[in-house]
């Protein structure tokens, strides 16, 4: 699998690798907001309409391409802590003196089961599956640009999130960690030429797949720390970093090193619904040199819809 | 390119607006007094809880313990405003640091809790 483009596109969620189930996500006193370039612990009933990005592109020398994403994805428990969620999303990418490529993400679903909840330790784990069926975007040339894979693959995943509200130091203890760790198996691999071991065929490469995110929530330092008269609006944001990883795990492969995506920016939350803006940083050449811009709008359904599509599908009869 | 990226911006300001007189959901604390973390001179004779929605007074629960552990509130949970602040009174305290605990139930059954600190000062 050609992958320059791929933490780009993860960035952008068209491939919905880490994507999944967002915020409202209590353990304890904490709630993990949602992230943007990777995927948080909780198991909810969200949907994200829509995720925009804009990443420039590793140039080789040239001018860098563009890659634009929009994304929409929706979450939606079948019992209190199994979730199904499903991601697709549309991109474009404008090549300096070349065609723009736009089409179609290929299909991704996902299975989240949330296994471990300690609320005095503000602590949260799952596991969970995620399928992507190739061929459900764009193929032939521009699939081939927006990197679309000819493989579908399967993505067993282990996520965590920790509150940091045990801490001794009062300031501290607002902020939080979550992570997710993946391992992708490919349903088709690259086969080796016999003549130099180079990679042919259409297939892809397993690959690991993994993220952190440190956030800093104001409303947990206003309502459990200490209130600073910051006006409400203010206490409902939470700054964050995140950083997002990808690298090959098998023979043959396109020799591609392990890639980095860092992303800085605010959560705001409210009543009902999420913003989040966040500037993407290239972490390696890689992924490029330039800086990008990601944001979302997040509806929370358990807000909005309490007695209809805001509570899992089991509780419906 | 430019007129979508506009376009999309606008949809994701307009879509607060859309959203945010139907939602119900959690009942986040917006403020307490005495506020959390503070030290307030003089004993204070309840400790009252404003939250982001209202909440159901029956399935909600304040408790105020001194360092000791022991319960220094009334017991007793009323709402005020509509069910959005939830007084709970207070015998009278000595100086001291006192820990908040509470649990509280949105209208529509949505549960969440905290606890935080404060101080009386001579």
């Amino acid at each position: 699998m050609k992958s320059h483009y791929l933490l780009a596109v993860l960035a952008a969620g068209s491939l919905a690798l880490t994507q999944h189930a967002h915020a409202h996500g209590f353990a304890g006193d904490h709630m993990f907001v949602s992230t943007l370039i990777i995927d948080d612990p909780n198991v909810s009933d969200e949907a994200s309409i829509p995720t925009f990005s804009y990443l420039p592109q590793p140039a080789n020398g040239g001018a860098a391409p563009g890659l634009y994403g929009l994304n929409a994805e929706f979450d939606k428990r079948i019992t209190e802590n199994l979730g199904f969620g499903i991601n697709q999303g549309y991109n474009r990418l404008t090549q300096p003196g070349a065609k723009t490529a736009a089409g179609w993400s290929n299909l991704a679903v996902m299975l989240k089961y949330k296994a471990y909840v300690n609320p005095e330790r503000e602590f949260m784990m799952s596991v969970g599956v995620q399928r992507q069926f190739a061929r459900t975007g764009a193929n032939g040339t521009n699939g081939a640009a927006l990197e679309n894979d000819d493989s579908s693959s399967t993505t067993p995943l282990i996520y965590f999130g920790k509150g940091f509200g045990d801490l001794p130091i009062g300031l501290l203890r607002p902020l939080a960690l979550t992570g997710t760790f993946g391992y992708t198996i490919a349903d088709k691999k690259l086969k080796a030429d016999p003549a130099d071991g180079s990679p042919i065929g259409n297939g892809r490469d397993n690959g690991f797949t993994g993220g952190l995110s440190l956030q800093y929530s104001m409303r947990y330092l206003s309502s459990q720390v200490k209130d600073y008269g910051l006006p409400a609006f203010v206490n409902r944001l939470t700054p964050l970093v995140e950083v997002a990883w990808t690298s090959t795990a098998s023979k043959p492969n396109n020799g591609d090193s392990t890639k980095y995506l860092f992303a800085a920016g605010v959560n705001y939350t409210a009543q009902g619904y999420a913003v989040s803006v966040e500037a993407l940083i290239p972490g390696n050449r890689q992924t490029g040199s330039h800086l990008g811009v990601v944001a979302q709008f997040h509806l929370y359904f358990d807000d909005l819809l309490p007695h209809s599509l805001g509570k899992p599908v089991a509780e419906w009869f | 390119m430019r007129r979508i990226a506009v376009a999309i911006v606008a949809a994701c300001l307009m879509g607060p607006a859309m959203v945010a007189h139907t939602a119900f959901g959690h009942a986040i604390l917006d403020r307490a007094l005495p506020a959390v973390g503070s030290a307030v001179f003089g004993a204070p004779a309840t400790v009252d809880l404003m939250y982001s929605k209202p909440v159901d007074p029956v399935f909600s629960r304040i408790q105020v313990t001194d360092a000791n552990n022991v319960r220094v509130d009334e017991g007793k949970v009323t709402i005020r405003e509509g069910g959005r602040i939830l007084p709970v009174g207070l015998r009278s305290l000595p100086p001291g640091v006192y820990a908040v605990e509470w649990h509280v139930t949105s209208v529509d059954s949505h549960k969440t809790d905290g606890h935080f600190p404060f101080t009386v000062r001579p």
